[in-house]
């Protein structure tokens, strides 16, 4: 007869030992296709009760008494961030047009980016992390790689993908990494997220100027991203002569804790730049 | 006897945490029901309270973009330090309940960012910390006595035999 303490320990013991197993089959991607039919399982629970707590969340946050105010406030706000973003694309046109012209000889063509609606119907429930989970999934076309936007910019990348959902690590992810491109100074550096929820702009040549309230865009490098997607503003700039490079602190546009619908280009082929790494000239 | 009852209740709470606490911030922190379904069983059933460790971790992974078993890891922790320590430190008092879903809470995100960080997660433990796991525990002390009562009704129709007092 075993002693119920040392049985205990010894089920601990074995579940724990379960648990690290089911992690090392995770890393190897076997428990893929289980977590796609359990996903597919609760797409549907989990959009309509997502559907339901933003109604009420609007119903209670709401100031009835001057719902007209707030619609028209709401309208004109999406026409501002509409125009704010035109203009950041026109500026980033008109800027590479100026560095260009002698080299380019006709007008750089810009592909037309193709865009489904999703509905964001969960979040992480891991508190330390950045994802969302869509309502849209492989059978509506989505991939792995595609980006993920906004009416404000930036928003993250597709990272899992099951038949009826998909899962989108968020820029701010501490794990999320974007080329980018401060659109004034011109400078090119990469974005990382932050615990905090800022981004942190990391090799950022020193003989550059940046200067707080610049804006911040995918620089398309790497071909994870389109270029010219607005990201968010140079808040503080972090600049030591001993470094090799300067730093900043990027505001996203996009408050990420309130995102409810977003767009997911799907005309756009991350480029896998990964064999390149490994040649030699 | 209300074994069954264990993967949809902990399925339910799985889909209410990513659906609707996630989104509803105290700070950069919002209750966990899974871990504390899995601290409050613990104190009732420790052995159990093992396996409900190891489902709710595995339920809250499917919905995290996170590597696969971290938070049933996590949970496994709590459990087995519950079990460990049970009949010996506390009575089942609303105290004793309090301090253990604070310190359960407290020990299920050291593990957490312990493993994140060894799968190469780049994290501020100290922010971390501060705006998301000491609002975590508040919330999940705070509603930690409720759901123990809950749970505790669910245990006496599975072991009827017991007295209140008893257990």
């Amino acid at each position: 007869m075993i002693n119920p303490r040392r049985r205990f320990l010894l089920l601990g013991l074995a579940l724990l030992l379960t648990a690290v197993g089911l992690v090392i089959l995770g890393q190897v991607g076997v428990i893929a296709p289980v977590q796609d039919l359990a996903l597919r399982g609760v797409t549907g629970a989990q959009h309509s009760l997502s559907t339901a707590f933003f109604n009420i969340r609007d119903f209670f946050t709401a100031p009835r008494n001057l719902q007209e105010l707030i619609q028209r406030n709401n309208q004109l706000e999406a026409q501002v961030a509409q125009l704010e973003a035109e203009v950041v694309t026109l500026q980033e046109q008109a800027s590479e047009a100026d560095a260009l012209r002698a080299l380019l000889g006709a007008a750089r063509q810009q592909p037309e980016n193709s865009y489904l609606v999703a509905q964001v119907i969960g979040r992480d429930t891991n508190p330390f992390l950045h994802y969302l989970i869509l309502d849209q999934g492989s059978d509506a076309g989505i991939r792995r790689g595609m980006p993920v936007v906004n009416e404000k910019g930036l928003v993250g990348r597709i990272t899992e993908v099951s038949a009826t959902a998909s899962k989108v690590q968020l820029i701010i992810d501490p794990n999320s990494v974007i080329n980018a491109r401060i659109q004034e100074s011109r400078a090119e550096g990469i974005l990382q997220g932050q615990s905090t929820g800022t981004l942190q702009m990391i090799y950022i040549p020193q003989d550059v100027t940046v200067t707080v309230g610049e804006i911040v865009v995918t620089s398309g490098l790497g071909g994870g991203f389109p270029p010219e997607i607005l990201v968010g503003r140079v808040i503080s700039v972090h600049r030591r002569d001993y470094e090799l490079y300067q730093t900043a602190v990027i505001e996203p546009r996009n408050d990420f804790s309130r995102l409810e619908m977003v767009l997911i280009i799907t005309n756009f082929e991350p480029v896998q730049i990964g064999p390149l790494q490994g040649t030699t000239p | 006897m209300i074994w069954f009852l264990a993967v949809p209740l902990l399925a339910l709470l799985a889909l209410l945490q990513s659906t609707i606490f996630r989104q509803i911030l105290f700070l950069d922190g919002s209750l966990d029901l899974l871990l504390l379904a899995v601290i409050c069983w613990s104190m009732l059933r420790p052995e159990e309270g093992l396996v409900w460790a190891l489902l709710a971790g595995l339920l809250a992974d499917l919905f995290s973009g996170g590597p696969f078993g971290v938070t049933a890891i996590a949970y496994l922790l709590v459990a087995i330090g519950i079990g460990a320590l049970h009949g010996r430190l506390w009575t089942h008092s609303p105290m004793a309940v309090m301090a253990i879903a604070l310190f359960g809470t407290v020990i299920a995100h050291l593990a957490s960012i312990a493993m994140l960080i060894l799968f190469g997660h780049s994290l501020e433990v100290g922010y971390l910390l501060t705006y998301v796991t000491l609002p975590t525990a508040f919330l999940n002390t705070i509603c930690s006595v409720p759901v123990y009562l809950i749970l505790r009704r669910l245990h006496f129709i599975g072991a009827p035999v017991l007295t209140e007092e008893e257990a």
